[in-house]
């Protein structure tokens, strides 16, 4: 319990860095105010507009004047949507959730298999060309990617919709587009772009981790003991495999979301990172300050499940002996 | 049957369809780069939001399908006097809600849109006092004789006041407000179209309104959908998802010329390209050279003629612009046709140079936007290249828009040399004059994007003439002559005008004006 704590407080001061580190970059993303207004404004109204707007006050009181209303939950009013921060992120927040669901899912039925297969038959042929592809998936830029599959089954094939994200259904409580035909036609690129990164990274690991255990005495012993292939694979080798894999694919889950803002961008999806590349342009910082504090958040927060599920796997942290 | 019964019956059955079609549900897949930033007709002044809402709102006038202003909202006008016109107002005509309009309306506008939230307040900067005479006509007067007064008019929308009120949007947003701004997410004007739902940055819908006062073409749904990544836009054009995206990017121009079912349609813009060099500093910032070259007059018409601008129109802009031999295209009132540019000449501008005491040319920073106009990062790579012909140095900042404006605008105009454009609103050069080309004078609202500084106070004289002049052939004159003073002061270096370049899908039929403008009620699906 102590060790939970003791993390949060962890959090919020990271939280509070991640903030800081904001307010002092967003003096040089440009100066909202000429967005705002058109090329005839005078000189004076200009003036005016940024003076009520609190941009001329120094740069710490805005950062603690931030502080003070984010943590009674008002991130102000976004420059460029006349609307609370708070609900544009709630808003788009969904978008973003399910194509980093879908890609999250994707990547980890393709990889944790594959990742097995591979480090058991390291020298077979469909093993190397899988080792092969993945080098490929790790590599290539999602941009270009994101174009290729548009060229292909947009343009050419006129198989998928090539932009946006579809009809929206409610299941089981949630709006979610993943739920109609319609939208998962929409989904299903972004999100393979999306998945193909992270397919490569823990493939590859999972299979490192595999060949590393498989080389131990304890299974050498498992072998001599006459085990079947099966109950030494999955029990006694996977298993022990999967410590350094969730740390991974926690860390992973959480630059999706970063890593969404390109594939946003390509595929014209209405999420997270479509909006913080809308704030850039803008200078909406009001709107950039939530993005950040919310990216923050996610890292912290996947980083602590991590922290609480190795106490679970991992009976030597449970017992204080690591 | 024999078979030329059946053809005739096909041949009638489809004359029936074609004079069925336009009563059919008609649907219109926009795609832009950008969106309309807000549905508050006089909160955000950006040329983009002001066309998208200008199918959705109306003004008294408005540009016709030919870009002659003619009565929207006002059926006719007449001037009482130099200062006092009347405008009788439209009959009839109602806004999407259902409330009919009438003068109180015009008043709550031009009210509204000169409060302190506003951005439009320089629409009616000339305007001394206004009242509505009764239901159906209003008066304005204003300050001293103003020519182009309906000009002005053409970006003032006109909101319902009984809407407004009982929406808490009487007035424009207020970003520092508390509550919500219901205008900006909600719109309720007297155009051809009402917005049926609308999600920011994601998609907008559009609805032909039934209660329209005028014609309108055939289309019944206008989809609306900014597509930010320029290759995603092509693509979506290309696959059939969209029926037009606008603005085209150039380096696509040759996918959709080859495109099966998909055209390019393209006319000249009002925005006029050029190079700015510091007039007004004794010494030029950001450059080891003594003092500033450019206030010598051979220097600055050594670059004119060092810049191959017919170049940089067929390799940068890919044919997609032409030449500009002033500060104002064509079609804009103050045009003056004798006007001839510098010719490309890299020895005649060696020599001005050595005349001018710099035989070795000098070396100076440029600032650049990469995101603002079209293709501007590269064009200012080809100035680079074509300077250094002639022994200038461009040291080039190339930087986003963000960045470019807040350094190169009033009041540190932090530039010694640098690309910009301009787009007169009014389509008459007095606009220019009066921010660009004017001397200086920021409290009277004069020159605020005169970065150059450049001053030439004949011209001056005549555009402060042309100001009240109410005789349009004398006042004409007067702006032909005073450009064509800044011209041979060489203020700046005009380059192009540039196209405006959409795509379309083969069975539509739009209607482009110079100011970018989309009246989507001259539109049509065949």
């Amino acid at each position: 319990m102590f060790f939970l704590l003791a993390r949060l407080v962890q959090a919020t001061v990271v939280m509070l860095c991640v903030a800081l580190v904001g307010f002092l970059v967003f003096q040089f993303v440009g100066d909202p105010v000429l967005s705002l207004v058109g090329q005839e404004t005078s000189v004076e109204d200009r003036e005016a507009l940024r003076e009520s707007l609190g941009l001329n006050d120094p740069i710490l009181l805005q950062y603690a004047r931030y502080v003070v209303n984010a943590v009674q939950g008002d991130f102000g009013i976004s420059y460029s949507f006349n609307r609370d921060v708070s609900e544009m992120i709630a808003d788009r927040l969904p978008a973003t959730i399910e194509l980093v669901m879908l890609s999250g899912v994707l990547s980890l039925l393709l990889a944790i298999p594959a990742g097995i297969y591979t480090g058991i038959r390291r020298k077979g042929g469909i093993a190397q060309t899988i080792m092969a592809l993945s080098v490929i998936g790790v590599s290539i830029p999602s941009f270009l990617l994101g174009i290729l599959l548009i060229l292909v089954f947009s343009v050419w094939l006129n198989w998928l919709p090539s932009f946006g994200r579809g009809d929206v259904a409610v299941m089981f409580g949630m709006r979610s587009s993943l739920f109609t035909w319609d939208g998962l036609s929409h989904a299903l690129m972004p999100a393979a772009v999306l998945c193909l990164f992270q397919l490569g990274v823990i493939l590859r690991l999972i299979r490192a981790e595999m060949l590393e255990v498989l080389r131990t005495d304890y299974i050498r012993f498992a072998w001599a003991r006459g085990l079947p292939g099966q109950r030494v694979y999955f029990r006694h080798a996977l298993k022990n495999t999967l410590v350094p894999v969730v740390t991974a694919i926690g860390l992973q889950l959480s630059s999706l979301f970063a890593f969404s803002i390109i594939t946003e961008r390509v595929f014209q999806w209405p999420g997270m990172g479509s909006l913080l590349l809308h704030a850039i342009g803008q200078s909406d910082i009001p709107l950039l300050a939530a993005y950040l504090i919310f990216v923050g958040l996610v890292f912290t927060i996947s980083n602590l499940v991590v922290d609480a599920i190795y106490v679970l796997i991992d009976p030597r942290i449970r017992h204080g002996a690591l | 049957m024999s078979k030329n019964q059946i053809a005739s019956l096909a041949a009638a059955l489809a004359v029936c369809t074609a004079l069925i079609a336009p009563a059919q549900a008609e649907t219109l897949r926009i795609a832009s780069q950008g969106d309309a930033t807000s549905l508050d007709p006089h909160s955000h002044n950006e040329s983009f939001t002001n066309y998208f809402l200008a199918n959705v709102y109306e003004g008294l006038v408005a540009r016709d399908k030919d870009f002659a202003i003619t009565g929207q909202l006002a059926q006719s006008w007449e001037q009482v006097d130099d200062t006092t016109w009347q405008f009788t107002l439209r009959e009839g005509v109602t806004f999407h809600d259902g409330a009919e309009f009438a003068a109180d309306d015009v008043i709550f506008s031009m009210d509204r849109a000169l409060s302190e939230t506003s951005n439009f307040k320089h629409v009616l900067a000339s305007v001394a006092s206004y009242r509505a005479v009764d239901d159906m006509t209003v008066e304005i007067v204003t300050k001293a004789p103003n020519p182009i007064l309906l000009n002005d008019l053409l970006d003032l929308m006109i909101l319902d006041k009984q809407w407004s009120e009982a929406n808490g949007a009487a007035m424009p947003i207020n970003l520092q407000a508390e509550e919500k701004a219901f205008s900006a997410t909600n719109a309720n004007g007297t155009g051809p179209f009402s917005v049926v739902s609308r999600a920011q940055g994601e998609k907008t819908t559009l609805a032909a309104f039934d209660g329209y006062w005028g014609d309108a073409g055939n289309v019944t749904e206008v989809v609306f959908t900014p597509i930010n990544n320029a290759a995603t836009l092509v693509s979506a054009l290309l696959s059939g998802e969209v029926d037009l995206v606008m603005p085209l990017p150039l380096q696509d121009i040759p996918r959709v010329e080859n495109g099966a079912g998909v055209k390019v349609v393209s006319s000249a813009e009002a925005r006029t390209m050029y190079i700015g060099m510091d007039q007004w500093r004794d010494q030029i910032i950001e450059s080891p050279v003594e003092g500033n070259p450019f206030l010598d007059l051979r220097v600055r018409q050594a670059i004119a003629h060092a810049v191959d601008a017919q170049a940089i129109i067929d390799r940068v802009m890919q044919g997609q612009a032409t030449l500009a031999t002033q500060y104002v295209m064509d079609k804009v009132n103050g045009f003056n046709p004798d006007l001839t540019r510098l010719e490309y000449n890299v020895d005649t501008a060696k020599s001005l140079l050595t005349e001018a005491g710099y035989p070795d040319g000098f070396e100076v920073t440029m600032d650049c936007s990469t995101d603002r106009y079209v293709n501007d990062g590269q064009i200012c790579q080809a100035t680079v290249s074509l300077l250094a012909r002639v022994g200038i140095k461009v040291n080039l900042i190339a930087q986003p828009k963000a960045q470019f404006f807040p350094k190169v605008v009033a009041p540190d105009f932090g530039t010694s040399f640098f690309l910009l454009s301009w787009t007169p609103s009014t389509m008459d050069a007095l606009n220019v004059f009066q921010n660009v080309l004017g001397t200086r004078d920021l409290e009277n609202g004069v020159g605020a994007w005169n970065i150059s500084g450049c001053s030439v106070p004949e011209a001056d004289a005549l555009a402060a003439e042309a100001a009240v002049t109410m005789d349009a052939a004398a006042r004409e004159t007067m702006l032909q002559d005073a450009m064509a003073l800044m011209v041979e002061d060489v203020c700046l270096v005009p380059l192009h005008v540039q196209q405006l370049v959409w795509g379309a899908a083969e069975n539509i039929d739009v209607v482009q004006h110079p100011t970018f403008e989309f009246p989507l009620e001259y539109f049509n699906v065949n």
